[in-house]
């Protein structure tokens, strides 16, 4: 299945990605993941904590930066990321691309594309589920990263009204392994890789909740 | 595995569903029984609402009528206002009709269900109870987001109140599948139309049913359907899936809003 | 001769089928038995690492938690079976080749605990280059198998064995003169690009196996279609003899080829030998979606007229999805590659027919046999060339068909094959030369036929043993297995017809290979010519002997047989009193057996024909009304006649039945039925996705019809019916919505967003003109 979209923010690159490779600001941004760790500098391995409905649920995840791009108009990282749901009986594996352009003097333009495989359970389920799923979490990183940027809070509420229920999990820093969470000092390429990473894997993260939940 | 809980009253009911951990409400099952075969519902506790007394009553009065949450889907065919009674006659098949419940109907929250778009044009309320208390919730603003509903943890739906149809409007409910006949809908449409203004309840072409009206005062059949079309244009956002993409479905959409308005302009005039 | 054939006799089991009182194998309790359940895979293509069995051996009420690695231990290259190729293991051993393999399999005290504890086992996969479709395969360098294992079954498959670094398993090839050159000279020639999709056959009955061992004996109660085929695996995978093998059926509810040949019986017989237990699998019904499907398959073809309108050279190039093993695929791919043409007199045939392996669920045997793809093809061609010569496409059909005596482009010569016939009775049927009334709005109104050619499952075997009871009762002792086609009715009918006796007087014992004999398969429409003849054989040999035993009652050689008995002049006997007088005893039995088998001529290598490629052939056609709602795109059959050319109905009713049972199948695949993947992965496989007809598809009116074309060598002049139907009902339909709103769609299901799309295309045709 393949997914694409994109999205403006309200400022100019040289302003978003400062905030793009900035953990914390990624952290308020993305729902999602809740350990990180860096295996070494191209892989990372984690687990994503959500609660849907009442039920929690964890998935493991591995991630793996193929190519980075770092034109000044154009940035572009693209990854491999894995997770599996062994109670569901379930693994998905998405090839993913993340890039940013100017887009005018104080926008920007996000783009994601990501070809995702759902095998097992979960894969014979729920396409038209993933689709609307990973449009909620554009919409919310879309509007986080706004408010980030510096606009108005009213100007960026989305279209769709924020989900009702706790979805947004907050991605806190594992506190048994804080030298896992990556910091201001690890390289700007480290810090971009997990921006696309962890943008990723909160689609993911959502989407396993929701099937989990069922229709 | 799941535990069964069988309570006598709704008060025990709404008690057992805000006690248990991870709880959810078993009505007629045929939603839940589906996702426990294919081993993807999780619940710890069922509190199944068969046994609950008064849950199966259909009162009606000069104003309308309220249903429990129990009622069939089948005997809503008969019990309804004719709108909300064509749209339920098009659930599923009479074996799921004659088990589904008219409030699991609601609480699935699933954006192609039928009754929902008669319910919203006909302005119901459904009625929530939790251990607080009940509180009515309309159903326009019930259906909050993709298999989303107003309802809050430990409420369940103890009852929906149908108003009366206008007997002067006319009325039809439109429902098309894009596969085999008896599939789900791609694209359905409940239409109430009196001389000013068209009505439209539409299910399966955005994540949540929809409700719209047009202003039709002074026009023709063909500016009604025209009116209608312009009305729901904005609120066309299917999800593409293998019953149809996205533009197949909003045609879809747009033919069946005018089938629907068509027959019930008819209906008003010559019903 | 008595009067049962041709007689329209209620099925035996009508009113148990209706009623549930027919038990089927899921119902037989198993006392203490360990039900199965298995784990599956969810990579598409990896080397398997570890299993991690611990967490589910540790469950309360796990038995054994059994991988492939344990059972290639046990039985080494044994653990890999097939009808075609030796390819596929019942657990996935050293790599996965599908989302959805068995990988380990869960022996526990009830099926729920097993199905929990399969949840609780997990896999380290090292994933591997996926190969997704045709094109990954045809194109890519990554291989589902290392190197090609073509079973001992098949001689003509042997120069595969060890072949490295193909998909393609097999390939067919038709050479029939110069059909490049003829179509290069041609006058017209239109040209397709088909695709049929995958689809499964969705049988009510789920698919469920018992296997036990009694004595050393290893014994199986399982749904099957083929169980001397099985009983024959089952020896082969335990290393045990024939006779220490038990294989037993009961009735199935459905099966059009899904339960045939290796599904979930080599795995029960492995797990109940290996373990000593009584095993129980059955299949869910998401997880029979993953058992077996029929094949996808793509078919780039060209179909060229001279200037008088001559048919003049047919090319195709077909490619079978197979999945990740080969199943019966390559017999599919040649049997359908030497009809590609269609049934027409073509001068000059070329045809390419691959068998293609790819990381998906296996393809495997589905009612047409493949053939239902290139009907797809060849009906769509010739229509839309008679189109374009301004001819009628029935008129245009008729004047190419083969007639009786005409050899096929693939060399066999046609017999009892009425094209001809079957094409006037549907065109007639619907009204063809009626004026139509096209419809001006936005529902438009077409007509449309198509024809269809098969040849029957050649060369194979038919046993068959029948026991005169001393009451005029009789017993038939075959494999063949009901599936609710009603092959236990028919046989009863050819047997009692011979005999004088009243159908309903023979009972027909369900197959078990310890008494019932050897039958090759319950398939491919070839039980009532073959069983069919051996019954016809058997009771001739037993009306031999009665005579015989008469003769020596009378003293006298001139004695006939009819309803009352056995006569020599004046004198008479009833077949109890005679039977009686012979062995002095109530209730003795006398035994008779008769063998039929059917001989062919391989496929020549060069040409790939042969003078004898089949026993027999099926001649169809299908004729429809339609109205097309352009604004939706919905097509509404009005009026849908199937014709089948039987050779002889041994029961009429039954023979509509098929037909038009073949028909709403077909009627599935033409307009929504398919099964869909994404990335190896099957996203519509449950009943709240997958498409069916319900009776709110069925046509206004559906009209079977009966095409009498006596076989020379077919019981009574019967052939099977059981495919004939389904041949050609995607083309018809597909011709008729060319005929309503004049645009060509190659590519099944004609989904009514396809139709919708392919009226806006600026360009409607698909098909190139030359």
């Amino acid at each position: 299945m393949k997914l694409a979209s994109e999205f403006s923010v309200p400022a100019a690159p040289s302003k978003v990605f400062p905030l793009f490779f900035d953990p914390e600001v990624m952290r308020g941004c993305i729902p999602g993941c809740e350990e990180l760790v860096r295996v070494d500098d191209a892989t990372y391995t984690g687990r994503l904590v959500n609660e849907v409905a009442h039920v929690r649920f964890s998935a493991g995840f591995s991630a793996s930066i193929q190519s980075i791009s770092d034109a000044d108009d154009r940035k572009e990282v693209t990854a491999v990321l894995k997770g599996e749901d062994r109670r569901l009986g379930s693994s998905i594996k998405i090839d993913a691309t993340l890039s940013v352009r100017q887009d005018g003097d104080e926008k920007s333009v996000i783009g994601y594309r990501m070809d995702m495989a759902l095998w097992g359970k979960l894969g014979r389920l729920g396409e038209p589920i993933i689709r609307r799923r990973s449009r909620e979490v554009e919409l919310e990183f879309a509007r986080s990263l706004a408010i980030a940027c510096g606009a108005p809070v009213e100007e960026v509420r989305p279209k769709e009204k924020p989900r009702k229920k706790a979805v947004t999990v907050a991605a806190q820093p594992a506190a048994t392994q804080p030298a896992a969470v990556p910091s201001h000092d690890l390289a700007i390429a480290t810090t971009r890789q997990l921006a696309v990473v962890a943008t990723v894997i909160s689609v993911v993260a959502l989407l396993v909740a929701v099937l989990r939940r069922g229709r | 595995m799941a535990q069964l809980h069988r309570p006598g009253s709704l008060d025990e009911a709404v008690e057992l569903l805000s006690g248990l951990d991870n709880a959810m409400v078993y009505g007629g099952g045929t939603a839940i029984q589906i996702l426990i075969k294919q081993g993807i519902l999780f619940a710890d506790h069922f509190v199944d609402l068969a046994t609950v007394p008064g849950l199966r009553e259909v009162t009606a009065d000069d104003r309308g009528v309220t249903v429990g949450p129990m009622v069939s889907i089948r005997r809503m065919e008969t019990a309804a206002p004719p709108l909300a009674a064509d749209a339920y006659r098009h659930v599923a098949n009479p074996r799921v009709r004659n088990t589904a419940s008219v409030g699991g109907n609601l609480a699935h929250g699933d954006y192609r269900l039928d009754p929902p778009t008669a319910l919203l044009v006909l302005d119901a309320v459904v009625l929530a109870t939790s251990a607080g208390g009940t509180r009515e919730i309309p159903v326009r603003e019930f259906f909050t987001d993709f298999q989303e509903t107003a309802l809050e943890p430990g409420e369940l739906v103890s009852g929906v109140r149908i108003p009366n149809q206008d007997a002067s409007a006319g009325y039809h409910f439109e429902k098309n599948s894009s596969l085999g006949e008896n599939d789900w809908p791609c694209a359905s449409a409940a239409v109430l139309l009196d001389d000013r203004t068209v009505h439209i309840g539409l299910g399966a072409v955005a994540p949540v049913p929809v409700y719209v009206t047009a202003d039709i005062a002074g026009l023709d059949d063909q500016g009604a359907v025209d009116a209608a079309i312009a009305a729901v244009e904005p609120v066309l956002d299917p999800i593409p899936d293998v019953r149809g993409g996205a533009e197949y479905k909003r045609r879809l959409a747009r033919v069946t809003v005018e089938d629907a308005v068509r027959r019930a302009w008819k209906d008003r005039d010559h019903g | 001769m008595g009067d049962q054939v041709g007689r329209s006799r209620p099925r035996f089991d009508l009113p148990g089928r209706v009623r549930g009182l027919v038990s089927h194998v899921g119902d037989q309790p198993v006392g203490t038995a360990a039900h199965v359940a298995l784990h599956r895979s969810t990579a598409p293509h990896a080397r398997i690492g570890e299993v991690h069995v611990d967490e589910a051996l540790a469950m309360p009420g796990v038995y054994a938690v059994v991988t492939g690695l344990d059972l290639y231990k046990q039985l080494g290259d044994r653990i890999l079976t097939g009808p075609a190729f030796a390819d596929q293991p019942g657990l996935a051993h050293e790599k996965v080749r599908y989302v959805g393999e068995p990988v380990a399999a869960v022996l526990a005290a009830d099926l729920k605990t097993a199905r929990a504890a399969a949840d609780a086992v997990w896999v380290d996969y090292e994933e591997l280059p996926p190969v997704y479709d045709l094109r990954d395969a045809l194109d890519g360098d990554a291989y589902v198998h290392d190197e090609l294992r073509p079973s001992s079954v098949f001689g003509d498959l042997k120069h595969l064995r060890g072949v490295r670094d193909t998909n393609v398993n097999y390939e067919y090839n038709l050479r029939h003169g110069d059909a490049a050159a003829a179509r290069d000279a041609g006058a017209a020639t239109v040209t397709g690009e088909f695709w049929a999709p995958p689809t499964h056959h969705v049988p009510i009955e789920l698919p469920c196996t018992i296997a036990w061992v009694d004595a050393g004996r290893l014994e199986m109660l399982t749904t099957t279609q083929t169980p001397s085929y099985v009983r024959q695996t089952v020896s082969d995978l335990l290393d045990l003899p024939l006779s220490r093998v038990r294989i037993t059926t009961k009735p199935l509810g459905g099966s059009f080829g899904a339960k045939m040949y290796d599904r979930l019986e080599p795995l029960a017989a492995a797990l109940a030998w290996t373990t000593g237990r009584t095993v129980r699998l059955v299949a869910s019904r998401e997880e029979s979606f993953l058992l077996t499907t029929r094949h996808g398959a793509g078919v780039t073809s060209s179909m060229t007229a001279d200037a008088d309108g001559n048919l003049v050279s047919a090319i195709a190039d077909v490619r079978y999805d197979t999945g990740a093993y080969a199943d019966v695929g390559p017999r599919i791919t040649a049997k359908s590659g030497m009809v590609a043409s269609g049934p027409y007199r073509i001068a000059n045939a070329s045809v390419r027919s691959r068998c293609v392996y790819t990381n998906k669920p296996s393809a495997g045997p589905f009612r047409g046999f493949g053939v239902p793809q290139v009907t797809w093809s060849h009906e769509s061609l010739i229509d839309e060339l008679a189109h374009r010569l301004g001819a009628d496409p029935v008129e245009f059909r008729r004047r190419h068909l083969l007639r009786e005596g005409d050899e096929a482009p693939m060399g066999t010569t046609m017999h009892s094959a009425d094209f001809v016939g079957c094409l006037d009775a549907v065109a007639n049927a619907i009204g063809w030369d009626q004026p139509i009334e096209r419809g001006d709005g936005r529902v438009k109104r077409g007509r449309g036929v198509a024809v269809g050619v098969k040849a029957v499952l050649t060369p194979t075997i038919a046993n068959a043993v029948l026991q005169m009871n001393q009451d005029a009762s009789a017993t038939l002792l075959i494999s063949t297995v009901d599936m609710g086609q009603g092959s236990d009715t028919i046989m009863a009918q050819i047997a009692a017809d011979v005999l004088c006796l009243d159908s309903a007087r023979i009972h027909v014992v369900r197959a078990d290979t310890d008494a019932t004999p050897y039958d090759t398969i319950t398939a491919g429409s070839r039980s009532t010519y073959h069983t069919g003849n051996a019954v016809r054989k058997v009771a001739e040999a037993m009306r031999t002997k009665l005579i015989g035993f008469a003769a020596q009652h009378f003293g006298a050689d001139d004695v006939t047989l009819d309803a009352d008995g056995l006569h020599h002049g004046d004198a008479h006997v009833t077949i109890p009193e005679l039977i009686h007088g012979h062995f002095g005893a109530r209730g003795a039995t006398v035994t008779a057996e008769a063998n039929y088998t059917t001989e062919w001529v391989p496929y020549d290598k060069e040409t790939g024909r042969s003078e004898k490629a089949t026993e027999h052939w099926f001649a169809g056609a299908v004729g429809v009304q339609l109205t097309v709602d352009t604004a939706t795109g919905r097509v509404h059959l009005e009026h849908l006649a199937v014709a089948g050319d039987v050779g002889k109905a041994i029961n009429p009713k039954l023979v509509e039945q098929q037909l038009s049972g073949a028909a709403i199948m077909g009627i599935g695949h033409a307009l929504f039925d398919q099964l869909v993947l994404d990335q190896g992965q099957v996203i519509n496989g449950t009943l709240l996705d997958y498409q069916l007809p319900s009776i709110k598809d069925l046509p206004d009116k559906l009209t079977p019809i009966i095409v009498e074309s006596p076989h020379a060598t077919g019981p009574f002049g019967a052939k099977g019916v059981g495919e004939t139907g389904i041949l050609g009902i995607a083309p018809a339909i597909a011709n008729a919505v060319r005929d309503a709103l004049g645009v060509r769609i190659t590519t099944l299901p004609l989904t009514p967003e396809s139709i919708v799309a392919a009226l806006e295309r600026s360009d409607p045709w698909t098909l190139e003109e030359k």
